[in-house]
């Protein structure tokens, strides 16, 4: 990483002021800012991504239209293979119509979202460092709307970096936003709601789906019953896509997990083993699956980067086993010494997007009630139902972790030569000779191995870490605390040209 | 549904086909090409992972520029594109 940029170049460049400044423009930073344009408050909404949506409203390009038939004659068409050519199903059809509504929604109140910009640092307090372009732009916000969302669990496993192994989101995304599949012949493995359904979408747009792994038994998921029918405006979804999958006959193999993936250049092959209840292999039980894709879900881990740099403090949430900023009952996180900071959304704890939503009403109405744009009274009277709705979707989330709460079987799939970081190529086996030569937090290991000093900042491997730390030296996942991570909170390529301005 | 107008790129300087609208990645994904670069220390072939712009494995040099992600590179016509030994540099 270079050294950040001189702070003189930056604090000399002009200040922006505004009342609220929301980042991320999925469910969760779109409707706070709703709520609060509505109330009459200055709003600026800064997003990442080339279209607000986030990931689960995941949008084409514009150049891409809404036609009836797909573009023949091309790589694009052959077949299943890479197309998507026969329309969205239902069921994708009405996630896309909630995506949309919420945009028209956002739209019509006159909310605007800044996208391609990502807020990178916080150096004077309330103060937000922006890069859109190759331009460093400085926010100072009254108050501030974390919505930075979260990001696949990776799991590290023999052959998991081979191409053609993908994350579940990630094979949702392409289909979402390109039109693509990520192959012909998939292997779908993981555990939650989320596999299912992307297993669903990849299979009602062609793919092959050879099987669908999960450790989970049917009887596992028995128990969830009751809250599945609570819910069942976000479980049908899931439902139908179950539906779709057995109408189609895939394998859905339970006490299974993916061990290893092979071949040469890609994927060719994904070998599969039976797993006890805490998930771990049982020997001389694999089977192997010809396929050339593989897609790996085991949940998402929450998106805090943004969060610690601005100084929210942590707490260790057991029921997804990450760390999340720690709120208050309005969202509002305990940050010293800076402005109402509000978290929402799935980097706040993976609890989907009804619950982002929900979440970004409340910060949104109650940011407008802190600047006097509501009566309080009327403030309250509209938050009632959001925060009943809050303390149901909460109640609900905890009751899917508990179903499809991760075993430790997980963390043992890596063996000695698997890269467990991705970005700098450590291997289990450097990792462990490290916590046995005494590295016993993530910041040392990543001291000690390089894991964690990659460009992806330790997204891909600081999970793993924590848990062969509290596996290998017997301690709680929350004893070993997790990866610090300074600014910026990603990557920016083109810093350098903005330190040279 | 449609793609946007064509395009053309290169790919180690072979012609790729690609749609305005797409993202490097998916171009070469449509063409059938999954190895996106050689890992600086072991070797080993890599593509694409988390395909939303936080794995950093998708990196290339595109138009002469090392390291930046083809997951979240949209495509121009004339672009190049190359494989090869890569890796992020800040």
């Amino acid at each position: 990483m270079t050294d950040a940029p001189n702070e003189g170049d930056l604090t000399e460049q002009e200040l922006t002021d505004v009342e609220l400044l929301v980042v991320g423009a999925g469910p969760g930073g779109l409707c706070a800012a709703i709520e609060a344009v509505r109330a009459g408050v200055d709003v600026v909404v800064l997003d990442d991504n080339p279209r607000p949506g986030g990931q689960i409203y995941r949008q084409m390009p514009a150049s891409f239209t809404r036609e009836g038939g797909a573009r023949r004659g091309s790589a694009h068409d052959e077949g299943a293979r890479q197309g998507f050519g026969h329309g969205a199903s239902t069921r994708s059809g009405k996630k896309v119509r909630a995506g949309q509504a919420l945009l028209d929604e956002a739209r019509a109140a006159g909310v605007v979202v800044s996208s391609g910009s990502t807020a990178w640092a916080m150096f004077d307090p309330g103060v937000l460092e922006v890069v859109t372009g190759d331009r460093n732009h400085r926010v100072r916000a009254q108050r501030l709307v974390l919505a930075t969302g979260a990001y696949d669990r990776p799991v590290p496993l023999p052959g998991w970096t081979l191409p053609g192994v993908f994350t579940v989101g990630g094979a949702q995304g392409l289909l979402k936003s390109q039109r693509l599949l990520v192959g012909q012949r998939v292997l779908v493995a993981g555990v939650g709601p989320l596999l299912l359904v992307v297993a669903g979408q990849l299979a009602e747009a062609g793919a092959e789906i050879v099987a669908v792994v999960e450790p989970v038994s049917r009887l596992d998921t028995l128990g969830l019953l009751p809250a599945l029918l609570r819910e069942w405006r976000i479980t049908r979804e899931g439902l139908g896509h179950r539906w779709s999958l057995a109408r189609r006959r895939v394998p859905w193999l339970g006490r299974s997990m993916l061990v290893r993936v092979e071949g040469e250049e890609n994927v060719e092959r994904a070998v599969v083993a039976d797993v006890d209840s805490d998930w771990q292999v049982v020997p001389d039980s694999t089977r192997t699956f010809e396929v050339d894709a593989v897609c790996l879900g085991y949940g998402l881990v929450p998106s805090v980067e943004l969060a610690t740099i601005c100084g929210c403090p942590l707490r260790f949430a057991p029921e997804t086993r990450s760390w999340v900023p720690a709120r208050g009952a309005d969202l509002q996180s305990g940050a010293p010494g800076a402005p109402g900071i509000f978290v929402v959304g799935d980097c706040a704890g993976i609890l989907g997007a009804q619950a982002a939503a929900v979440e970004g009403r409340i910060a949104g109405l109650t940011i407008a009630r802190d600047l006097k744009r509501l009566e309080p009274a009327r403030a309250d009277r509209l938050l009632q139902p959001y925060l009943e709705r809050r303390a149901e979707l909460e109640r609900f989330g905890h009751a899917l972790h508990r179903a499809f709460e991760l075993r430790p079987g997980l963390t043992s799939l890596a063996e000695a030569d698997t890269v467990v970081c991705r970005c700098e190529e450590v291997t289990l086996a450097e990792v462990d000779e490290a916590i046995d030569e005494g590295a016993d937090t993530p910041g040392q290991l990543k001291a000690w191995t390089r894991a964690g000093m990659g460009s992806c900042q330790g997204r891909m491997c600081a999970s793993f870490l924590m848990e062969r730390l509290a596996s290998r030296l017997g301690r709680s996942l929350e004893e070993v605390g997790y990866l610090r991570t300074g600014a910026p909170a990603k990557p920016i390529i083109s810093l350098e040209s903005v330190s040279r301005q | 549904m449609r793609r946007g107008d064509p395009v053309r790129l290169t790919c180690d300087g072979e012609s790729v086909e690609a749609y305005e609208g797409e993202t490097v990645a998916s171009a070469l994904l449509a063409s059938g090409r999954r190895r996106l670069r050689t890992s600086p220390r072991r070797g080993d072939p890599r593509g694409l992972f988390c395909v939303m712009g936080v794995c950093f494995d998708c990196v290339m040099t595109i138009d002469g520029q090392a390291g930046l992600r083809a997951c979240v590179t949209q495509v121009h016509d004339g672009m190049s594109v190359e494989t090869g030994v890569s890796e992020h540099h800040d």
